[in-house]
């Protein structure tokens, strides 16, 4: 099998000092505490400033002090030493035992994955058998299994690692297996197919790869386990036995002391368990990020030059006095106060008039919209202001501003199915929006609302108000979104791509639907698309961003025909297929 | 223009079984050639199956019935080993870009990786031919040791092009490699596309439900409605007449960027239906605005509707004569 | 009809596993190297009750015939006897399973009425000084939890409740030793003593019950903390909820809805924690000197008494199997999307 160009071991030098650099202050301080705890681990014994397995009952049980910093325990033994000493002996059973059971259950959660889709009937039913046994393997709770375990091999510390492997190695088959079969169904699975890999081939060298930050936060979730659970068996006397320096046998040592008031001797093994299961925990998700790749470098959002065309249009005059919404040098700030989300955009918008908002992903079109609704992304600040009907959104109790609100100020957002709770039904949803607004009866409501539905031209209401989201197709779901935005009259109708993922043929009855019923009630929209055609013929005025900002705004027929940016031109050629 | 054979599918059909009765029928008896050279665009609606007849046509997913021809040879019947070997020649494009590419490995490396599969060149002789591919679509080699993650969404789709052409295929399967990209980064892909297949030869199954791309691109268009192909021609000939009432809907929903221009009227109702054990009947049937019901006999066979033009309508011939 | 057809097939599933179960607890006495009578009786028995013990449980046959022998005698309730106590394990278990049961329901419910809700409330943005104090617990907690042993945290529980502030009970049992154990009702000493109507000893025996609960609750309720946050957390960041807002539904009405799509995982996450309550009670009781059914176990391997280490294995295996049952029909119920199957 031939792999693919693998880095030269002085690339992967510079890798580890490459990621040392791209590690936060936390992170390193993560790595130093477990490289301390590996030292101990390695060197403690030899550290310790008293014997740690000779005892002197001329010095039992005493308290902390100079001599003994953290007291002796009832054989006289030093507990500091003591506890210089112990961790090589959990650390080392749970490293061992962890890597046993990674190095069975991973190549074993390969092949469970392997077999269970192969078209071969027995291979699919060995890997499906493999589960089922699994299954019956996990039901015995980790402690009682391996303590019984190593009650029949009888105690030692070779048993105690197999037992902790052994109840450890099906996390890692499961993981593995799961990982797996999930990285299958993304494209470049198939991608490795389709440029003639074997399935066992691709599994080794596109998949197994993309699973290792997974498994490396579980390796060291599991040493930590492992640790807690080497411990416990020591101290139930299922494990280590004194005297070998072992933290949960220091532990049960102390216990009876603990409720006598002589709490030095069983505080500290602990304390330090919970410091090494801890350490390991973050050191594992440390791991895991270094381990994304490109994690520190992702493309930053491009930010528009500075345009004289963009100047003129943000300083259009907001103070139409017929305006229906008045939205005022509206700036929309993020994480860099640099560059701003949203700058200084100003436009107006009567009653009636319908609005379009175009530009290429990541102009700001959903994030203006959010905005206008007064629902801005959680961690942005917002700056100038939107005028909804003379109130201004910004200092409006919380509460009127949510009885505007799918009243008067209506929205739809993209994705019609990904907007309603796949959790509650139709009629419940919808029974709720109208008592929100107007008092009246559950049964009240469910009419108002069946009546809705029928206006959008669903038919068989009283089945739609029965459904769950995902009992409605895509189309469905954007008329019930359109339902609801209707229930109350609105006067202004703020939509985010409102046929997107709508099958071409149903796009068109929706825009006919939105178009005919903001006619008939004489409704105010803005349509943020990214199809420049649908602003063409449903549209009166088009607004055009780019990078955060109003670059362009004008009557559709004029901006369209004669645009006077960049953007536009170059929007208005894709539309058409071509490149400007 | 006409193009000497490439592809042949004779009576391609492909069932997903979902329990003991039921089963659904993505793909129905479809026949259709690509010439060398050629692009056929396939349009359709999401779940009219063309996602499944490009898959079929590559084998990564395995036909129900009906052949293959690929250059001659029976693709159908070819075994793992045969197919490995064609793999080079035959290729794919992915909808998802940045998804299709493994997050873990350079771009280099990925486009570099069908090479040390398939020929017998050096490490280093891959790398320079992945590179020179990546600079033909557009890339500069500073991208060469950049992670997906890194490149903006039209370049990962270039990426994705170069890994499928560097291995100089015949046949390109370009599975909606535009839709999730903005009006200009589409635009910029469709430009590289047509330059490679200028400069390469390549032929192209490209399938999209954008219309405005597959006419730029095609040389002949095929539709397809409920895992049926309804109707098939040249791209001038589709796009000035339509034989079919589903594709006269179909176009009817594109609307034109130019707000002077007048927006078709819009001609169905209602949504496309369950694809669940399909009936033999039209599959448009149920909202076609002009069904009779000799409709619901049988579904309708491709009428030659001249000019190398067909449509698989009854009353086909009455919508192109005006009658309707 | 769907629902019927799905459950009846989920209990079904109950058969084989329970076979593969009394399987593998059988097999794994068999692996230990001796006689499993002798073992079973322990090494002072006299050798013609072993004899007995050999023909009763067809050791002189082939493996699949005593693996019927076993199972035989499961069926009678006869789980053999405890050579260290001279006694049966049934009646041993039928004492000591109540005690059991106390910890675990109270360490439930303890998670039930205070870390689901502190869960809750961190996962809620805003909320003012409340709010911005319960993430912090949270935020604390969840660090900690994961960490500490519940062992080593009973005996810390004990020296600062028991011997610095005199506030509760020390390790003494289920009752002080002064108390006289209610009339034999449950088994379960808070619910007889208010069933005799005994406040004295109910409110002992709550005492004695309140700190092996928190420590059970504090380490097992863990990961349903966690998992009730972040599923409520991604609840309330979704694209629905966002939508709910939009629309100006009540914000109690956008909590309940957010709530509906948190239930189903944390659901999940406490049947796969209460799976491994019964491991956990076996150090917490040993602490706590409970003598429940995991102290049972404690002192049955210690001294090797293999019956009551046979009979715990499976009576854990089986509990764990009956937890996964409820939480898969509990799932059915509550996702829509898997019980009434996407139709288009
Ligand atoms: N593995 C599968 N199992 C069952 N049904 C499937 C499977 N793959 C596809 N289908 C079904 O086959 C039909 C055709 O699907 P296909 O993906 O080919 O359509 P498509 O035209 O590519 O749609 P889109 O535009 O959404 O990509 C659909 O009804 C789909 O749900
Ligand atoms: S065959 Fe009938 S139903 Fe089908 S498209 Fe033609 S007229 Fe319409
Ligand atoms: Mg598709």
């Amino acid at each position: 099998m031939a792999f693919v160009a693998s880095k030269g071991p002085s690339r992967r030098l510079h890798g580890v000092r490459r990621v040392w650099a791209g590690l936060s202050a936390g992170d390193r301080i993560v790595v130093l505490l477990f490289a301390l705890i590996v030292s101990v681990a390695i060197a403690g014994p030899w550290l310790a400033p008293h014997p740690t397995m000779t005892a002197d009952p001329a010095q039992r049980l005493l308290p902390p002090s100079l001599e003994h910093w953290l007291g002796t325990d009832d054989n006289g033994i030093d507990v500091f030493s003591r506890l210089l000493a112990a961790p090589r002996t959990d650390v080392t059973i749970a490293l061992v035992a962890t890597l046993l059971s990674v190095l069975v259950g991973a190549p074993l959660g390969v092949l469970a994955g392997l077999f269970e889709s192969h078209p071969r009937r027995v291979l699919s039913l060995t890997g499906e058998g493999m589960l089922r046994l699994l299954d019956v393997l996990q039901a015995f709770p980790v402690f009682i299994l391996a303590m019984v375990l190593v009650a029949i091999r009888g105690p030692g510390t070779e048993n105690v690692i197999l037992a902790v492997a052994f109840v450890n190695f099906p996390v890692f088959l499961r993981l593995v297996r799961s990982e797996l079969l999930s990285l299958r169904q993304r494209p470049f699975a198939e991608a490795a197919r389709a440029i003639g890999r074997s399935d066992l081939a691709a599994a080794f060298v596109h998949l197994l790869p993309n699973a290792l930050p997974t498994v490396v936060v579980q390796l060291s979730v599991t040493v930590g386990f492992a640790v807690l659970l080497t411990a416990g068996l020591s101290f139930v006397g299922a494990g280590i036995r004194p005297p070998t320096p072992e933290l949960g046998a220091m532990i049960a040592g102390g216990a009876k002391f603990m409720a006598l008031g002589q709490w030095w001797v069983s505080l500290f093994p602990g304390l330090a368990l919970g410091a090494i299961v801890f350490v390991c925990g973050l050191f594992g998700e440390v791991i895991g990020r270094a381990l994304e790749p490109g994690a520190s470098s992702a493309p930053r959002r491009r930010r528009a030059p500075p345009l004289a065309a963009a100047a003129a249009a943000t300083n259009a005059p907001a103070a139409d006095p017929q305006a229906l919404l008045a939205v005022d040098r509206l700036s929309l700030i993020g994480d860099d106060p640099e560059a701003p989300l949203l700058e200084t955009m100003s436009l107006s918008l009567r009653p009636g008039e319908r609005l379009g908002i175009v530009g290429v992903a990541g102009a700001g079109k959903s994030l203006l919209l959010r905005t206008v609704l007064a629902l801005p992304p959680p961690g942005t600040t917002v700056r100038g202001r939107v005028r909804f009907e003379g109130r201004d959104l910004e200092t409006l109790p919380a509460a009127e501003l949510r009885r505007l609100r799918g009243a008067t100020l209506a929205a739809i957002l993209p994705n019609a199915k990904a907007q309603l709770n796949p959790l509650v039904r139709i009629g419940d949803f919808m029974a709720a929006q109208i008592r929100a607004h107007v008092r009246c009866s559950e049964a009240e409501a469910r009419r108002r609302a069946a009546k809705m539905l029928v206006a959008v031209g669903l038919t068989d209401p009283e089945r739609r108000l029965d459904a769950y989201p995902h009992e409605l197709s895509g189309g469905m779901a954007q008329r019930v979104c359109i339902a609801i935005a209707l229930l109350h009259r609105p006067r202004l109708l703020v939509a985010d791509e409102p046929t997107a993922g709508l099958d071409v043929t149903v796009q068109r009855q929706v825009l006919d639907l939105m178009l005919k019923l903001s006619k008939e009630q004489n409704v105010a929209q803005i349509v943020a698309t990214r199809d420049l055609g649908i602003v063409a013929h449903y549209c009166d005025t088009v607004a055009v961003l780019e990078g955060g900002r109003l670059v362009e705004m004008g009557p559709v027929a004029a901006v369209l025909t004669a645009p006077s940016s960049a953007v536009t031109h170059r929007l208005i050629a894709a539309s058409r297929g071509e490149t400007a | 223009m006409t193009f000497a054979p490439l592809v042949q599918v004779a009576h391609l059909s492909k069932r997903f079984r979902l329990d003991r009765h039921h089963y659904v029928g993505a793909v129905n008896d479809i026949s259709f050639t690509i010439g060398k050279g050629e692009t056929l665009g396939l349009v359709g609606e999401s779940g009219s199956g063309k996602t499944t007849v490009g898959r079929c046509l590559l084998r990564l997913i395995e036909p129900s019935a009906g052949s293959i021809t690929f250059a001659g040879a029976d693709l159908t019947g070819a075994s793992a080993a045969e197919l490995r070997a064609l793999r080079p020649r035959l290729q794919l494009v992915f909808q998802d870009p940045l998804a299709s590419l493994n997050p873990r490995r350079t771009i280099g490396q990925t486009v570099a990786e069908p090479l040390r599969l398939h020929t017998r060149q050096s490490a280093a002789a891959c790398r320079a031919a992945a590179a020179e591919m990546l600079r033909e679509v557009g890339l500069d080699a500073s991208r060469f040791d950049r992670y997906p993650i890194e490149l903006t969404a039209s370049e990962q789709q270039r990426v994705g092009i170069a890994r499928a052409l560097v291995t100089r295929p015949d046949l390109v399967v370009l599975d909606e490699p535009t839709s999730t990209l903005d009006p200009i980064m589409r635009a910029e892909i469709l430009d590289v596309l047509e330059r490679m297949q200028a400069a390469l030869g390549v032929s192209y199954l490209f399938i999209s439900h954008d219309l405005t791309a597959v006419e730029r691109l095609s040389h002949r268009i095929a539709v397809m409605y409920l895992g049926r192909l309804v109707e098939i021609g040249s791209t001038r000939a589709l796009m000035r007449q339509q034989d079919h009432p589903y594709t006269r809907a179909l176009l009817s929903a594109v609307l034109d960027a130019d707000p002077t221009k007048p927006i078709p009227p819009h001609v169905v109702e209602g949504e496309i239906p369950s694809a669940v054990n399909p009936r033999d009947e039209c599959p448009f049937v149920g909202r076609c605005p002009i069904h009779i019901p000799v409709c619901r006999d049988a579904m309708p066979g491709m009428a030659d509707m001249g000019g190398a033009h067909f449509a698989a309508c009854v009353r086909a011939p009455e919508l192109v004569r005006g009658a309707l | 009809m769907r629902s019927l057809i799905y459950i009846g097939r989920r209990l079904l599933l109950l058969v084989p596993q329970l076979l593969l179960i009394s399987i593998a607890t059988f097999v794994l006495i068999r692996a230990l190297p001796g006689d499993p009578a002798r073992l079973e009786l322990g090494p002072l028995a006299p050798q013609e009750g072993v004899d007995q013990l050999r023909r009763q449980l067809r050791l002189d046959q082939p493996l699949p015939q005593q693996y019927l022998a076993y199972v035989e005698r499961l069926a009678q309730g006869n789980l053999g006897r405890s050579w260290v106590g001279s006694t049966e394990v049934s009646a041993d278990l039928a004492v000591r399973l109540p005690a059991t049961l106390e910890l675990i329901i109270g360490g439930m419910l303890l998670v039930a009425v205070v870390l689901v809700p502190l869960a809750m409330v961190s996962a809620m943005p805003g909320g003012g000084i409340a709010g911005q104090l319960a993430r912090k617990v949270s935020f604390g907690y969840g660090l900690l939890a994961g960490a500490l042993p519940d062992f080593w945290l009973g005996l810390v529980l004990i020296f600062v409740f028991f011997s610095l502030l005199g506030w509760a009970p020390g390790p003494e049992g289920r009752l002080g030793i002064l108390d006289v154990s209610p009339d034999h009702v449950t088994g379960m000493y808070t619910v007889d003593a208010l069933i005799a109507g005994d406040l004295a000893t109910f409110w002992s025996a709550l005492a004695h019950l309140a700190l092996p609960c928190i420590t059970l609750a504090f380490v097992y309720g863990a990961p349903v903390f966690k998992m009730v946050r972040s599923s409520l957390e991604s609840a309330l960041k979704a694209d629905y909820t966002l939508y709910a807002r939009a629309v100006g539904l009540r914000p109690t009405t956008v909590l309940r809805y957010a709530m509906r799509n948190a239930a189903p995982p944390s659901i999940v996450m406490a049947g796969v924690v209460s799976g491994y309550l019964l491991g956990g009670a076996v150090l917490i009781e040993t602490v706590f000197n409970l003598n429940g059914l995991g102290q049972y176990a404690v002192q049955a391997v210690t001294t090797a008494d293999y019956a009551p280490i046979q009979a715990f294995v499976l009576i854990s295996a089986v509990f764990t199997m009956l937890v996964y049952l409820l939480v898969d029909l509990a799932y059915f119920a509550l996702d829509p999307r898997v019980s009434r199957g996407a139709t288009r």
